[in-house]
């Protein structure tokens, strides 16, 4: 029991009903989920009942009647690394009643039903919440040229016409370009990308997010990215596991869907699970044989110390526990034998292991002091992987989402080539996570091409890009790294939100909030009132997915094809014709902007659909398509035979291809490669696995924010362990003493779905902290505590669990910042809050290395559970 | 915690509570007024001082009576709403066999007839019928005992096994000490404002020697001192030991019966100094009225956190 | 009563994911501050230093493990015995339903029920609770939060066969000792599963905890 949580002492006061029935007034139809018949005297029952705020996202209170509607396919579209899974919504009369999961089949472990996260089961909550944006708006203070633009984000709103919304913002932006030009307009997403197109262009944004630094690394030494390529093998095969290692991954909450369906799969067959993680996370509560805690932004010295035990102990004869065959073969730059051309042989991977490189050997010893794992547990670790057979190496982007993290997949790929687990039956060495989680391998079904002609002979303006992590400072300051030792001037005068939620979603966002207020135009395209929506002079509110014409997506043994499932809410437009509209006003020939009509473009979509052929050679069509469809589509094509007829794909919605082992189309990475490594070589430039890549140190080099080794030498990184030192070598603390990881959270998908109710109770956005941190702090679950970085401060609510590694604390990545402004709190738990703009290496993000100190909030603000605070709308206009 | 979601239960109870306190201490009184009738009997006036017996206690007994049956209203009218569907309590008598509800229910509606009746022949003294004599004698007693059971079936709605913070003796224990502590002391009141009448018409303010107003005062002190030993002890108290608030309104209202207790003893300490003028009596019937009100507030208090720490999530 | 229908759930296939949770009230209506099923987190252990290198903490003895949990519709359901008016019933297949139209709201149903599964509908004055969606098993489909389990952790069916299938544990830590009420369950456990009444951790719900 809690104090902060007393709803009998606290609650929304600020708001009083009145508001909650307004919402409910302006949401048109929809049904108030709470009411007073019947419900004894409110008066008596004190104050505010949860209950008492309306949903309107909801249908009404009681048993949903699944009767006079029809299902449609409704799956997700969101960035969310789930599965890509399938869901229908029941409506009736316009309205979705409810929404279910896959059943279009029969379940199999084999070929399974693609069942939805409780994001997905959530959608409509999205689509009809109370926060959705409902007409375009113009901020009541902004005139052109700005106004009081230091009023962003706290300023009223006021409705527009579409014909008005569309007049000021043509104008504004053919001003500011004209009288700056092209290198004045900062596009931080790409919906109106093909209007900037023929325009001549904006300035973009660049930078690795998600993949930490597998995004560039990756590919350079010989390994998938992760998403657009793999390295892991297929899941089927990963039944032949004996050993499974997860490392710094939580699919349970980072893959939704069936991915933990596939491991568990796995365990089933006998395989075994260690993870390496800070966090006991759920995915380890179901798998893991064995836990290791490791401190973020150490796990690359955790595997110089394995690497370093297996050197050591190794024994071709007794003790075989270095795959040499392997490395010899399939690697260049281990040892001096094996170098690529050209490298300096003294620059070998062993030779820095040992220590006969800089005089520090990476001993298991030297380790445990960095990664908090003990000496003798790093020796039994690296054993237990060497001498298992088959074992699966796999990690997350996560621990790459770190400063000064290019090389981590270069010592993890290290690894897996010394124990030698890839390219074989139940042995591999990649990334499993995102929605390739637990499943490798090429595509076996996609969809084709929409027709739509790229825009050519347009002269660009601009071509300049600016780093994530400097597009704050950018505006700020008026410069920006253009490469290695080259600083280029730059005068933004606007921002386009054209989708994304760059300002959320972005390091060092306190300083975003500065540069939107310093910003001559922002504007936001959107279907919710977001961050970018907030801090905006002009809003249009866009359609969802439910309400377009259609969409597809998949995975590596499904498609799905979503049609429209209701109409445009409100006002809303889809970005498409937004930007044909703009461009109308700009000069923009329309037919430039949309040339392919919605229509046509599913139906090319749809006879491009193609489908692996049997025992995975070859590609067959899809999609039988007679005169008859074409007829009534509208469109222009020819009829096609293919494995599912048109109207059976759009009433289920998806089509899986049916899987079985050794079926032919299971995968195996790297097995041609690691047979005959000549014939079959690797896209790297020695076509091995580069273990030296000077590919990679020039690149970082030229990026132009740190240098390193084209080897994996460990560096510590900004923010990382270290840095919560005063004094490292003494041991002494710094003021920010705990490291902060920031986790996909089960709420969102990244920024999105944070309004939903349903969503907002079941998952809190608790900041988790140790059980030995709380109590040296006298911190209690449910304490609302203050949590401070060198770049900002956040209050949440705590939860203390014995789960967290000690020194470790958490937060959920997305959460929409909510900022006081005369306090400088942010009471939403934004992690971007406390994420600095520190560009290091390729500049990536490093959103799992900041240092933190958490004490218990002890002013004034009030902080009520989520699901309790009113949902986020415009001030004057809804 | 949800101080105020069970405000009408907590309402139900005390007054519940309180009414058949009062009964209960109403019976101590007539017992006192009839012991004191019964040594004047013996002195050979037998026939006439019951008739005048009859008529003080019944006027006497009138305002006390009508408390209890406000008392009893009240808390009546507060469960209902309790209730979601208040109208469908019709059906609540219903699951007798199984529910203690039910059976509360039932409990009340006995109690509170019995009362209507009591207090309908109260209202007539003089119309001395043959059953009306047989009556009232046995009604004072008949009365007690249903709201005995009453305060014994609403203790026995708490004790269930899925709430283990409720389900403990020390919740019927502290349900009966709230009953006595309450009865006795709004009865000791109410002897103050008005004097009990001399057994035989004299103007003798101590039948038996003994001031039924101390007798009572020494109960509610022992019962007092009882409920703050059961509040010591109850689970619902360790339950909030965590909180903060709850920790701290279980300090206050063990505050207020601490200062009730204090009282209380000093008024019994005070007579035998200063055998009480018509001005001293009504001073103590302020003191008296004022530790009435503390209590009501420590037990409102005490029944607050008992809700709100019973009334929550299992896991 | 041989047809009896009840719940299994595999403790060792969830995830703690929620979605049978929000599968639920999608199906049944229910806003935010109201549940049918939810989820319950119960976790233990804790860090010592670490035999091996004092300098470090190491975890000793960590577990976790979660358990989907709504009407278990019992052989024996404490809110039966406790309604005073007749609303709650149970069918010949077992399953516990309310009569809307008798019910009271009294609330005295939830306070007896060990495993909270009655829900206050505050728009009706009424109770509501789970109905192991008898209108979708009636017609041979499966309670939504069965269809929607992503690691297949639910199952629904005959209490007799998923107890000579799964064997005949009824409880984990945190629930209730099952002997109380005899709830229609069938707990595959987790493996580091706790036994009822005799547990070493504690239930940690961030939903509940914080609300």
């Amino acid at each position: 029991m809690s104090d902060h949580a007393d709803d009998g002492l606290t609650g929304p006061s600020s708001l009083d009903r009145r508001d909650f029935l307004k919402w409910g007034a302006v949401a048109g139809g929809s049904v108030l989920a709470a009411g007073g018949v019947g419900a004894g005297l409110p008066l008596l029952k004190g104050p505010r009942l949860p209950w008492d705020i309306d949903d309107i996202g909801l249908p009404p209170s009681g048993p949903v009647p699944l009767t006079g509607g029809e299902w449609i396919p409704a799956p997700c579209w969101h960035n969310c690394g789930g599965q890509r899974c399938l869901l229908s919504a029941y409506v009736v009369e316009g309205r979705v009643l409810a929404v279910k999961s896959d059943d279009t089949h029969p379940d199999s472990p084999e070929t399974p039903q693609m069942r939805a996260c409780a994001r997905g089961r959530a959608q409509q909550g999205q689509v009809f919440g109370p926060d959705r944006l409902r007409y375009p708006m113009k901020r009541r203070n902004w005139e052109p040229g700005g106004g009081r633009r230091e009023l962003r984000g706290e300023d009223e709103w006021e409705r527009i016409s579409w014909d008005e919304a569309l007049d000021l913002t043509a104008a504004e932006l053919e001003r500011i370009m004209a009288e700056h030009g092209n290198e004045s307009v900062l596009e931080l997403g790409s919906t109106l990308r093909r209007l900037f197109t023929a325009l001549g262009g904006a300035v973009t944004n660049w930078g690795s997010t998600s993949w930490g630094t597998w995004y560039h690394t990756g590919p350079m030494i010989g390994l998938g990215d992760g998403l657009s390529s793999t390295s892991h093998n297929d899941r089927l095969d990963l039944e032949n596991c004996e050993l499974i290692v997860l490392w710094g991954g939580n699919p349970a909450w980072s893959a939704q869907g069936n991915s933990m369906y596939y491991y568990l799969q796995a365990r089933r067959a006998g395989a075994k699970f260690l993870f390496i993680d800070p966090y006991y996370n759920d995915s380890a509560m179901t798998l893991a044989d064995e836990w290791v805690p490791v401190r973020p932004g150490t796990d690359h010295a955790l595997a110089l110390g394995m690497a370093y035990a297996l050197l050591d102990e190794d024994d071709p004869e007794r003790n075989p526990l270095v795959d040499w065959d392997f490395l010899n073969r399939c690697t260049v730059g281990f040892d001096p034998d094996h170098m690529p051309e050209g490298a300096d042989p003294a620059d070998n991977v062993r030779d820095y292991i040992l220590g006969r490189r800089d005089g520090v050997p990476k001993t298991p010893e030297w380790a445990a002091r960095i990664c908090g794992v003990s000496a003798p547990r790093i020796r039994r670790l690296a054993r237990r992987i060497a001498r298992t057979r088959r074992t699966a190496l796999l990690t997350a982007w996560a621990p790459a989402r770190t400063h000064d993290s290019d090389s981590w997949p270069q010592m993890f790929l290290t690894l897996g080539c010394m124990t030698g687990h890839i390219g074989q039956q139940g042995r591999m060495t990649g990334v499993s996570c995102w929605e390739r989680t637990a499943d490798g391998g090429p595509f076996l079904v996609g969809a084709g091409g929409t027709g739509v002609p790229p825009l050519r002979g347009v002269p660009r303006r601009t071509t300049a890009r600016i780093n994530n992590s400097e597009l704050w400072s950018a505006i700020l300051e008026g410069e920006y790294t253009a490469g290695d030792g080259d600083r280029r001037p730059i005068d933004l005068r606007a921002i386009v939100h054209d989708g994304a939620s760059a300002l959320n979603q972005v390091s060092g966002l306190m300083k975003g909030i500065e540069a939107h207020r310093r910003a001559e135009f922002v504007l936001t395209l959107n279907f919710v009132y977001n961050p970018n929506a907030r801090f905006s002079d002009i809003v249009l509110p866009v359609t969802t997915q439910w309400e377009r014409h259609s969409y597809f997506k998949g995975n590596r043994d499904h498609l799905i094809w979503a049609r429209q499932v209701v109409e445009p809410q409100y006002e809303a437009r889809d970005d498409a014709w937004i930007a044909a509209e703009l461009g109308r006003r700009m000069g923009i020939d329309f037919a430039d902007m949309l040339p392919v009509s919605p229509e046509q473009q599913t139906f090319n979509r749809l006879a491009g659909a193609w489908v692996v052929g049997p025992d995975g050679r070859g590609r067959e069509r899809l999609v039988t398509i007679t005169k008859d469809d074409i007829r009534e589509m509208g469109v222009e094509g020819q009829p096609q035979e293919g494995r599912i007829t048109l109207p059976e794909f759009r009433e289920k919605g998806i089509y899986l291809v049916p899987r079985r082992p050794g079926d032919g189309l299971g995968h195996i990475a790297f097995e041609s490669f690691r047979r005959e490594p000549e014939r079959h070589p690797l896209s790297t430039r020695s076509g091995r696995f580069e273990l030296h890549c000077q590919r990679m140190a020039e690149f970082v080099r030229d990026v132009g924010f740190s240098r390193i080794d084209p080897i994996p030498v460990y560096r510590p990184p900004a923010e990382g362990y270290e840095e919560t030192f005063d004094d490292f070598e003494r041991g002494i603390k710094g003021p920010h003493p705990l490291q902060l990881i920031t986790l996909h959270y089960r709420r969102r998908t990244h920024s999105v779905f944070d309004n939903v109710g349903w969503l907002r109770e079941s998952f809190p956005q608790e900041f988790i902290m140790s059980s030995v941190d709380a109590e040296a702090r006298d911190l209690a679950t449910g304490d609302v505590v203050l949590i401070r970085s060198r770049h900002g401060s956040v209050l949440r609510p705590l939860f203390v669990t014995e789960r967290m590694m000690p020194g470790v604390v958490a937060l959920g990545e997305g959460a929409w910042a909510d900022v006081d402004f005369r306090t400088g709190l942010d009471r939403g738990g934004a992690t971007n809050v406390l994420n600095g703009a520190r560009p290091t290496g390729q500049g990536h993000q490093g959103w799992n290395t900041c240092a933190v100190e958490v004490t218990r909030y002890r002013g004034p603000q009030r902080l009520p559970p989520d699901w309790r605070q009113p949902p986020r709308q415009p001030k004057g206009a809804v | 915690m949800s101080l105020f979601h069970e405000l009408p239960l907590v309402v139900f109870t005390l007054a519940v509570q309180l009414a058949v306190g009062s009964c209960l201490a109403l019976l101590v009184v007539r017992r006192m007024l009839w012991a004191g009738g019964e040594a004047a009997a013996a002195d050979g006036m037998a026939g006439g001082a019951d008739r005048y017996r009859d008529g003080a206690w019944a006027a006497w007994s009138h305002r006390p009576l009508l408390l209890v049956g406000v008392a009893t209203a009240v808390g009546l009218a507060a469960s209902l709403l309790h209730l979601g569907a208040p109208l469908n309590a019709v059906w609540a008598l219903t699951n007798l066999g199984s529910s203690w509800l039910s059976r509360e229910i039932l409990a009340g509606l006995v109690f509170f007839g019995l009362w209507a009746v009591t207090f309908q022949l109260n209202r007539r003294p003089a119309a001395a019928t043959r059953a009306r004599r047989v009556l009232a004698p046995a009604l004072p007693p008949a009365l007690a005992l249903a709201g005995l059971l009453l305060v014994w079936s609403v203790a026995q709605v708490y004790m269930l096994p899925a709430r283990p913070v409720w389900n403990s003796w020390l919740t019927p224990a502290s349900f009966l000490l709230t009953t006595l502590l309450l009865g006795t002391v709004a009865m000791a009141a109410y002897l103050e404002a008005r004097p009990l009448p001399d057994p035989v018409g004299g103007e003798s303010a101590a039948p038996g020697g003994a001031r039924p107003g101390l007798v009572l005062l020494a109960v509610g002190l022992a019962a007092i001192v009882a409920q703050a030993a059961a509040t010591l002890y109850h689970p619902v108290t360790r339950e909030l030991a965590a909180s903060a608030t709850g920790s701290a309104l279980t300090a206050g209202r063990l505050a207020l019966l601490l200062v009730a207790g204090l009282l209380i003893m000093g008024l019994l300490v005070r007579p035998a100094l200063d055998p009480g003028s018509a001005a001293a009596a009504r001073g103590r019937g302020r003191w008296i009225v004022a530790m009435l009100l503390l209590l009501l507030a420590s037990e409102a208090v005490g029944r607050m956190l008992f809700y709100a720490a019973g009334a929550v999530d299992p896991f | 009563m041989t047809t009896a229908l009840g719940f299994r759930i595999d403790a060792s296939a969830c995830i703690g994911c929620r979605t049978c949770v929000i599968a639920c009230k999608s199906k049944n209506g229910l806003p935010p501050g109201r549940h049918f099923r939810r989820v319950v987190e119960y976790s233990g252990g804790g860090w010592i230093p670490d035999p091996e290198d004092p300098t470090l903490m190491a975890p000793s003895g960590i577990f976790a493990y979660c358990l989907s949990v709504s009407c278990m519709h019992c052989e024996e359901p404490a809110c039966l015995r406790a309604c005073p008016t007749g609303a709650l019933r149970q069918r010949d297949d077992g399953v516990v339903v309310i009569e809307s139209s008798r019910c009271a709201g009294c609330r005295y149903c939830e306070w007896a029920c060990p495993y909270g599964a009655l829900s206050y509908d505050p728009s009706s004055g009424r109770m509501a609770k789970c109905d192991l969606c008898i209108d979708l098993v009636d017609g041979g489909e499966e309670p939504w939060c069965v269809t929607a389990c992503v690691t297949r952790a639910l199952e629904v069916g005959p209490i007799h066969e998923l107890r000579e299938r799964y064997g005949s544990l009824d409880a984990l830590a945190p629930l209730p000792p099952g002997e109380r009420t005899r709830p229609r369950l069938v707990i595959t456990p987790h493996p580091h599963g706790q036994l009822a009444g005799r547990g070493t951790g504690h239930s940690s719900n961030p939903e509940r905890d914080l609300r």
